[in-house]
């Protein structure tokens, strides 16, 4: 039997625009230099959730994200892409929660929204972290599936390919509730048109608060803390003058880091196949790259 | 103990070289804080493995040996790790940012309540109090961030963000026998692992890439390159002159039009290096190139350039690394 509702967790991601500016307190970036972009990591998740409804394995797929007003824009995509519904947490401005309460929060709604099979992006384009969706998943007592490039869906039990590295493969298995991790890049999410999205734009996005579903926002439970925000060091300038000869890129790697890594002159090896070879070997040597066969 | 704890990972038997940044990183540490470093393995073969740990910086290593462990299964080694980690309290455990290792990472942290700093570019001791330093906003800003919850601090760190030291040959270190636990009950049931054919693998994802240009200079010359791969355990791929060519599959093409790769070893055969394909390797770790033509624009990214003929080097070539690799 198909099941009613799956549940994509998607988000807004933070992009720089321009040269850093931070807030008084060091903690948030400044708005003028922030940007608010979608989270292209959800598009892959989104994607094999949509696949799942169009083979039958689901009903619908609603979108759920935590965030101020301005994340509704990710739930506009998700709309356009295909989702069903969208449901938007609403988050105060400057709400600092770590992956572990992000989690959690999320994980309560779900619950409260009678959901048992999530799909959410492996890590987000911005933070990178990796802990919301384990999160979701103890927030839901549910099985936490990492890494995942096929989802396939029987009704009851899921079963996924994670992918590792070094191109190998390996198969999970978990009976509902699950979530699955989707890693960004593992299938070809649908072209969205332009149209699709203006007409995304007028559909309803349901809101909720914490308090709705019975969530203190400052009784989640938070592991770690920002203490501080900073850009990263540039380290000042070696050279006044610009070296001639040297390629547009290289220009601009010695205005901001006051080196060329590689523009001195590189030798050319010359010689006989033999000793070419010897020096290729050991490169390879040295770098670590001749593996030994298994015995 | 509360020393510093690293999650040895490796390749069937071989540490990886994440492993051994791993452990540098936690020396300097130790030194700072002047406690032990250890190291935990978990493998079906991980013996093997003390010795090269120990010239690394661990003064203890952990071995959880069992043919449970060939592969990855999160209930065993999340619920050892953490009972070791309950009985040694380290201050510290680092974990490589690769699948296995942030997966570890992040059960551990969400089982225990102990706080994770996920992909992190450097640690620091303020203090007493461990501080990390991580990238955001697609790395334009670097968050400082500190754990709030009791226990040890949990951080992994993508490999090739510190780099390896140079190992000591004269340490050596001591060697704990873990005993596996078994949780009464796991959500996940382990199935099937599938080892990659470097054939027929996506080159995105192949660790050393083997590239065909022009200059291989005919598609009985492809064998050449075929072979060459084959001896490094790599994928072939090409420009978009020989896919065009009909020589390589266009699946395999790198490139603006083609797919970006980033492997730890590309060796470019008689590719000139024009930008359409340079765009496409140029994060490679490690380049070598080939070409007949000494200012062949490819050469400026090489770490080795290679004046020679294709077609008669790869076949000595392809000869001296099969031997290497046969030991």
């Amino acid at each position: 039997m198909a099941l009613r509702e799956l549940f994509v967790c998607v988000k807004q991601s933070v992009a720089v625009e321009g040269a850093v500016s931070l807030s008084a307190d060091e903690r948030l970036l400044a708005p003028e230099c922030r940007k608010w972009v979608p989270n292209e990591a959800d598009a892959f998740a989104l994607e094999q959730a949509l696949r799942l409804r169009e083979a039958g394995a689901v009903e619908s797929v609603t979108c759920l994200t935590a965030g101020p007003v301005e994340a509704g824009a990710m739930l506009a995509l998700c709309l356009a892409m295909g989702a069903d519904r969208a449901v938007r947490i609403d988050l105060p401005e400057g709400a600092f929660l770590d992956g572990s309460a992000t989690g959690a929060l999320l994980g309560a709604a779900i619950e409260r929204l009678g959901g048992r099979l999530v799909l959410a992006a492996q890590r987000s384009d911005d933070g990178r972290s990796g802990i919301v969706p384990a999160a979701i998943a103890r927030a839901l007592g549910a099985a936490y599936l990492s890494n995942v490039a096929a989802t396939r869906f029987d009704g009851e039990r899921v079963e996924v390919e994670r992918k590792l590295e070094r191109g190998n493969r390996q198969v999970w298995a978990a009976a509902l509730p699950a979530v699955v991790a989707v890693e960004p890049g593992t299938i070809l999410p649908r072209y969205v048109s332009v149209a699709a999205l203006i007409l995304a734009r007028r559909r309803p996005v349901e809101e909720l608060t914490a308090q709705s579903f019975g969530v203190a926002l400052d009784a989640l439970p938070q592991l770690t803390a920002l203490q501080r925000l900073a850009p990263p060091r540039l380290r000042p300038k070696k050279t006044a003058a610009l070296a001639s000869g040297l390629s547009s890129a290289d220009r601009q790697k010695l205005i901001l880091g006051g080196t060329v890594g590689g523009t001195k002159e590189k030798r050319v090896l010359k010689g006989s196949p033999a000793e070419l070879a010897d020096e290729v070997v050991s490169l390879l040597r040295e770098r670590e790259l001749l593996s030994q066969e298994e015995r | 103990m509360s020393g510093i704890l690293v999650f040895a990972e490796h390749n069937s038997g071989t540490v990886e070289r994440v492993t051994l940044e791993l452990l540098g990183e936690a020396r300097r540490l130790a030194r700072e804080a002047q406690v032990e470093v250890s190291a935990v393995v978990f493998g079906d073969r991980a013996s093997a493995l003390v010795e090269p740990l120990a010239h690394y910086g661990a003064d203890v290593v952990y071995l959880f040996e069992d043919e449970r462990l060939r592969h990855y299964d999160p209930g065993l080694v999340v619920a050892s790790l953490g009972r070791l980690c309950e009985a040694e309290a380290p201050l510290l455990v680092l974990l490589p940012a690769t699948t296995t290792g942030s997966d570890v990472a992040v059960r551990l942290s969400l089982e225990h309540d102990w706080p994770l700093a996920p992909r992190v570019m450097s640690v620091n001791l303020r203090e007493g109090e461990l501080e990390f330093v991580r990238p955001v906003a697609g790395q334009a800003v670097h968050a400082f961030v500190r754990g709030t919850s009791p226990g040890p601090r949990l951080a992994t760190v993508a490999p090739e963000a510190i780099g390896v030291e140079s190992p000591d040959t004269g340490r050596s270190a001591r060697v704990a026998r873990g005993e596996l636990v078994v949780p009464e009950h796991s959500s996940i049931e382990v199935g099937e692992f599938t080892a990659s054919d470097p054939r027929t693998l996506d080159i995105s994802e192949a660790e050393i890439v083997v590239s065909a240009g022009r200059g291989v200079g005919s598609k009985a010359n492809m064998r050449l390159v075929q072979e060459l791969a084959d001896a490094l355990g790599g994928s072939v791929g090409g420009t978009r002159v020989v896919v065009d060519l009909g020589w390589v599959p266009k699946e395999r093409q790198v490139g603006q039009t083609g797919k970006t790769v980033t492997p730890r070893l590309y060796v470019a055969c008689g590719i000139s290096g024009a930008t359409q394909h340079t765009i496409g390797m140029k994060e490679a770790a490690t380049i070598i190139a080939i070409n007949t033509d000494p200012g062949a624009p490819i050469f400026k990214l090489a770490d080795l350039a290679l004046e020679a003929d294709v077609a008669e080097l790869l076949p000595v070539l392809t000869e001296r690394c099969d031997a290497e690799r046969r030991g």
